[in-house]
Order: structure tokens, then sequence, then C-alpha cells
């Protein structure tokens, strides 16, 4: 019998920002500012859905060097299946380095740009002047998160590729967890 | 007298579950990424003392709304809440209509977060031609919104009348329907 595979995903989203208002000796008043959303995306290639996933663990990364993900071709996930993705949903990037200023940065890569506004999807803005100035900063320690549930439409050869590119701090010892949800179709 | 003392925590986890199916063979394999982190009161890296919330709605097709991290924000208290450095901004693109997303970017006027002195969460912009900024897509659901989380520790500076200002711009998609949720944490010195 032929292996088959069957990827599913959730998300746990709860940030809360806690303020209490203090007159004389006692608490006064106390708001608790809870962002929420807990989301199950089921198997499969409807909105909402995800068949496809992707995780690394990079590190030892040089200063000032690119890492690309081409998601049509080039990746594989932990079972060693080729990874080939028609839409992403959700990328999330944390730079695990704690050097002081060492950041990280995300964004679509100068040859085939995956994410750029097009169609009125994507998870960059449209680059006005073709001088790749998008892109998401990360500092250290710092994550990422992106979500979105109608997915972003991956181009083979056309805008299927990201890139991470390190700060010129010194140290091979650029660090990141990527994790890349999706859908085959 | 009166005192405020803001303080957050958040519980994030993002999971991906892959099985394995090979007649009586079953793999399984999770990829989990968690971060569980809460900020006491100051104005040290890994602290807060400035919190913002606030839902946005019936927000024109097109509108660009500004956030002054300076000087114009205020708190369900009535408090103006200043920031001189951000760790975190979440936004929740609540709108269900279909392509509705917004934009979170520098403002043209005093654009907050554009990387400077190694700190930022969106690059510099190198033909000043305002293209930084990320795309939040529409909900799927009241329970599924578009997502997007910034996180930086050390704080991105926000600069009074420099650097202080991002904005949240809707699609031209028809409707004076978006909304959304934004929490912003973050240090007053």
């Amino acid at each position: 019998m032929a292996a088959t595979y069957t990827n599913t995903a959730w998300l746990d989203v709860r940030i809360c920002g806690e303020q209490v208002k203090i007159e004389g000796p006692a608490a006064t008043g106390a708001l608790k500012n809870l962002v929420s959303a807990i989301v199950r995306l089921s198997n499969g290639t409807s909105d909402g859905s995800i068949d496809k996933a992707y995780f690394v663990h990079e590190s030892a990364k040089a200063a000032s060097s690119t890492t690309a993900y081409d998601f049509h071709t080039s990746l594989t996930d932990a079972y060693g299946q080729v990874c080939s993705m028609a839409e992403i949903t959700t990328i999330v990037i944390r730079n695990t380095r704690t050097t002081a200023l060492a950041w990280i940065v995300l964004f679509p890569s100068a040859v085939a740009p995956f994410g750029r506004l097009s169609g009125s999807k994507g998870f960059w803005v449209a680059d006005i002047a073709g001088d790749l100035d998008q892109g998401s900063y990360i500092g250290p320690g710092g994550f990422r998160i992106f979500h979105a549930p109608i997915g972003v439409p991956v181009s083979n050869g056309v805008a299927d590729s990201i890139s991470v590119t390190c700060s010129a701090v010194a140290g091979d010892t650029n660090e990141w967890d990527l994790l890349v949800l999706g859908r085959s179709a | 007298m009166t005192t405020y003392y803001d303080s957050a925590w958040f519980d994030i986890k993002v999971c991906a579950e892959m099985v394995r199916t090979e007649g009586p063979s079953v793999g399984h394999v999770k990829h989990l990424v968690s971060e569980l982190v809460t900020m006491a009161n100051g104005t040290a890296d890994g602290k807060i003392d400035t919190c913002y919330y606030r839902h946005e709605s019936a927000k024109a097709a097109s509108s660009t709304t500004q956030y002054d991290l300076n000087a114009s924000l205020t708190d369900a208290f009535g408090q103006t809440k200043t920031f001189a450095e951000v760790v975190m901004i979440a936004v929740l693109n609540r709108r269900t209509t279909a392509l509705a997303y917004l934009i979170v970017g520098p403002h043209t006027a005093t654009p907050f977060g554009r990387l400077s002195a190694n700190l930022g969460f969106w690059p510099a912009d190198i033909a000043a031609d305002n293209d930084q900024g990320e795309i939040v897509g529409p909900a799927l659901s009241d329970s599924e919104p578009g997502m997007l989380i910034l996180y930086d520790p050390t704080g991105v500076p926000a600069g009074a009348g420099a650097t202080d200002i991002f904005s949240v711009i809707c699609s031209a998609v028809v409707g004076a329907t978006n909304e959304w949720d934004i929490l912003i944490l973050g240090r007053s010195a």
C-alpha cells in the first residue's frame, strides 16, 4: 500500500495587555485587552484548510548571508516529500539568535518574488520602483506571524520564492525557525 | 493620586501536524512553534509599560488610519499613550469580504518602524517611494481573522515628530465596513 500523507494545523494566539488604575492604596480599575484567535486548519485545499506544511530550524548562518526558499520545488518536509505549494496561508518566522542588533529580514526574493500584492492578495506591498524595499525585519528574539485564511498564490517560476538575509553583525551564529502552511491547489 | 500600571503577556502556538499512513505503519510529526512570554511593568528590555488597544470599524474603502505613537492615542482610561519603543503590534482583520485586505506600514509623514541603527520592523525606503508595509488579508469568518503579529523584544524606537506614525490603509474593495483589532505594546522610555 502506498504511503499517504495527511497534513493539518492549528493556531492558538492570545495576546493580552493588562492595565490597572490605582488611586491611593487601592486598584480602582482594571482592563484586560485580549486579542485572541484559535483556528483549526483541517486537511484540504479549500479556504480555511491546508494540506502542506514545511518547517525548518536554520542555524550557523553567516553574517550577511541569504537563504532562499522556493515554495514550488525545493522544499522537502519531515517525511522527505517535496512540499510544493500553490497557496500559502501562514508564515511564522522566529529569530532565535540573541546577539544585540542581529536582525534577519524576510522578503520576496529578487528572482521570482513570492508574496507581493497582486490580485489583492499578498503578504507585502507591491514593489513600486523595483528596488527591493519590501520585507519584514525581525530583531533578535523576535518573531513575525502572517496568517491569510484565503491564501496567497504561489506561481511557479514567477512568484514562488522568499529569502531570509542576515544582518552584518559578526558571527556565523544566525539561526531561525521557519514554519510555512499552505495548500497544494 | 492616580497611577496606571500596564503589563502584558502572550501565549502563541502554531502547530503543523503531519500524519503518514502506510498500511499498518503510521508516523506522526508535530512541528510546534510556541512562545509564552510575560512582560512585567517597566521600561527595560523584556518589559512594557504602555499598552494600546482599539477595535476599529466602519472604515471606508481606501481610507488611511494613522497611529501616532507619540501623541494621539488614548486608552480606555482616557490616558494619552506615548511610546518611546514598540515591542509588539498585532492587527487582526475582521472584515470577511473577499480581497478586502489591510496594509500595515510606516506612514508617509514621520514614518515609524523603518530600519535605522539596526532597529525596525520594515526596510528603509531605498527610493523614498513608500512601498514598505505588510498585508493582512480578510477574515474567512468571525473566528478566522487575517492576522499580522510583529514582535521585537528589544523594541523599535518611536522618535517624536520624526519616526512616530504608522498607518493602516484599507483596500479599495467597496463598502465602509472595514474593521480590525489592533493591539500595541511598548515602553514609555
